[in-house]
């Protein structure tokens, strides 16, 4: 695969196959892929998280799943201003895939968030056929 | 009022990994109570698990207030370089909603653990500190342990929110259980 040009970073979100014991929790599951110029895609990490609502059960609307998404991709070390990714460590990982590819690169490719149709009707007051491509950069 | 990280010691107590040795309903472990991997060795092993082995989350209808905040554990991961595993939590609070402007985010890194009678998930790193809600940058708690070995061990985070300045239920939010190629350091 060493050639294959990467042209884009995406967070591919769903609602996670294993879902939790308790009716008050949801869960989802993130995946960040690689998009080759041939369309390809190269799963980097997978990451996810589990929501417990208090007070009233609520599913969360889409804003609140997107940022719950940007939160998970953060570097591990975050800080207030950090980076909203790992570049060098997802340039290794990228790497390890056969990717030939380095961090100053991947922070100049579109950085997409994809929202699964199920991730998308799981959604409060979402009525929306396809899964959805989100903007680029921070988010949006 | 500025973010703080307290010390472990406030929120979490240390366990004694003995009292888990001769205890054959493991599922009564609090999972506030961090123990010393090094103490674990001794009376049990570390091991890759089955993620559904014990469901001890229950939120069920709660209020706290005016405040309606929903509390989330990400999934144990890596950390960047894989040379440790990691868990963060945070908040939201639903917009409208009446809540404080800081929540204490104690969240927990549990490790699958078995003895003569039976496995659990016992938690083996924690952090305590303020945040304010909404997750990103500076908003999230993190735990996390590192490696000694590549033996395959089931790791998950837990998270408990504690609104500052406002009675809340108490109550633990469970990430997925996955796992890695990370024998607890």
């Amino acid at each position: 695969m060493t050639g294959s040009k990467v042209t884009g970073l995406i967070a591919s979100c769903d609602i996670a196959d294993e879902q939790p014991s308790s009716p008050m929790e949801y869960r989802f599951s993130v995946a960040e892929l690689a998009q080759l110029a041939n369309g390809d895609l190269v799963l980097l990490r997978n990451l996810g998280w589990t929501t417990g609502c208090i007070g009233e059960y609520a599913r969360p609307d889409i804003n609140e799943v997107l940022s719950s998404v940007e939160t998970v991709v953060l570097p591990d070390e975050d800080s207030p201003g950090c980076a909203p990714h790992p570049w060098e460590w997802l340039a290794a990982l990228a790497t390890e895939r056969g990717l030939s590819v380095t961090a100053e690169q991947l922070r100049e490719v579109p950085y997409r968030i994809y929202l699964s149709d199920r991730a998308l009707e799981f959604c409060s007051g979402t009525d929306v056929g396809n899964g959805h491509t989100f903007g680029q950069g921070s988010r949006l | 009022m500025t973010p703080t990280r307290r010390p472990k010691e406030e929120t979490a107590r240390l366990g004694d990994a003995s009292e888990l040795a001769t205890l054959s309903d493991l599922s009564s472990v609090d999972p506030r109570t961090v123990y010393s991997v090094e103490d674990l060795e001794q009376y049990g092993t570390f091991s890759a698990g089955p993620s559904a082995l014990l469901a001890l989350n229950s939120s069920g209808w709660i209020t706290a207030g005016n405040c309606t905040y929903m509390q989330h554990a990400e999934d144990p991961h890596w950390s960047d370089g894989e040379t440790s595993i990691s868990v963060h939590g945070y908040w939201t609070k639903k917009s409208g909603s009446s809540c404080p402007t800081y929540a204490n985010v104690d969240t927990y890194l549990q490790a699958h653990w078995c003895n003569l009678f039976g496995c659990s998930y016992v938690t083996i790193a924690s952090d305590s500190r303020d945040v304010r809600a909404g997750g990103g940058s500076g908003r999230r708690g993190n735990a996390r342990n590192g490696c000694s070995g590549t033996d395959l061990v089931a790791y998950r985070g837990a998270v408990d929110v504690d609104l500052i300045g406002q009675n809340d239920p108490p109550g633990l939010t469970y990430s997925k259980s996955l796992d890695f190629e990370c024998y607890p350091a």
